[in-house]
């Protein structure tokens, strides 16, 4: 009598041990899925917000028609591209610039504006431009700290100075 | 009454060999994911390196016909990830140049190319 109790005992204990292995699985499972998936979101997200950037920009510069000037200067606390072009007969300038975690753009006449004037676009902590000649070049910084550059040749003919 | 815990354990038994089937095939599809995003990310960045060493060239500069690149894409001189060649192809028209620009993995696997083709002189 004393012996199947005994055994019974151990069939339950085995049954909890082979639930617990169960339990212990799933939630591994579970929690590995969830962390692949937030990776890959994560990465993804980060490559859609520099991907986006970078072309955006490549797209502002490859868009010029020739006689804008274009030219990196010194803006708030940083620095912007800007982008200066002359429709029926006023000037008006594009500046590009990073504010607050922002690639912002400020379409406006010349003078003086606010840093938060421009329209937020897409996050991005840093924006460097340098432009060496005819070559512009541009080092974005994610929110998470990656940093990608980009160098574009700035075609037509109008003034471009540093 | 008749005892059913090794019923029980049995169904169980049956139940973790079922999940751990699933459970494998999930961790496969997982793995798959995580190599796919880094092949993404890869193609993603050596396109970048592509269109910067096109814009390059088509800015007169002179750019080294080959360029080797550790796992971040930092320029390196040895132990490269990444390289990237620029190869000149063989033109037919006049006054025309044409070069095949190639990234490729260390181990040889081609990750991107873009053949880029400018006037050299004016007729």
């Amino acid at each position: 009598m004393k012996q199947k109790i005994q055994m019974r005992s151990l069939s339950t204990v085995a049954a909890l041990l082979v639930l617990s292995v169960f339990a212990v699985g799933i939630l591994s499972v579970l929690l590995g899925g969830v962390n692949a998936y937030t990776r890959l979101t994560e990465h993804s997200q980060a490559a859609f917000e520099s991907r986006s950037a970078a072309q955006y920009l490549a797209t502002k510069v490859r868009q010029l028609s020739g006689s804008e000037a274009v030219s990196v200067a010194p803006f708030g606390d940083g620095q912007a591209l800007v982008i200066a072009d002359e429709v029926e007969g006023d000037m008006y300038l594009t500046r590009i610039y990073c504010h607050e975690g922002w690639l912002m753009e400020l379409y406006s006449a010349p003078g003086e504006f606010a840093l938060e004037d421009g329209e937020k676009l897409l996050p991005m902590e840093r924006l460097e431009l340098t432009l060496e000649g005819r070559l512009l070049s541009a080092a974005f910084t994610a929110e998470d700290g990656s940093r990608k550059t980009q160098t574009l040749w700035i075609r037509g003919t109008g003034e471009v100075s540093p | 009454m008749k005892h059913r815990t090794p019923l029980v354990l049995i169904e169980l038994t049956v139940m973790l060999l079922v999940f751990s089937l699933a459970a494998a095939l999930c961790l496969q599809g997982f793995a798959w994911a995580s190599a796919q995003s880094l092949e993404e990310r890869q193609k993603d960045q050596a396109l970048q390196q592509l269109q910067n060493t096109a814009e390059l060239l088509k800015a007169g500069r002179d750019v080294p016909e080959s360029m080797l690149f550790d796992e971040n894409w930092q320029p390196v001189t040895e132990n490269h990830s990444f390289l990237l060649r620029i190869v000149p192809v063989e033109q037919e028209i006049p006054y025309i140049s044409t070069v095949r620009l190639e990234v490729t993995k260390a181990d040889g696997s081609s990750l991107g190319e873009l053949t880029l083709s400018w006037q050299e002189v004016s007729p």
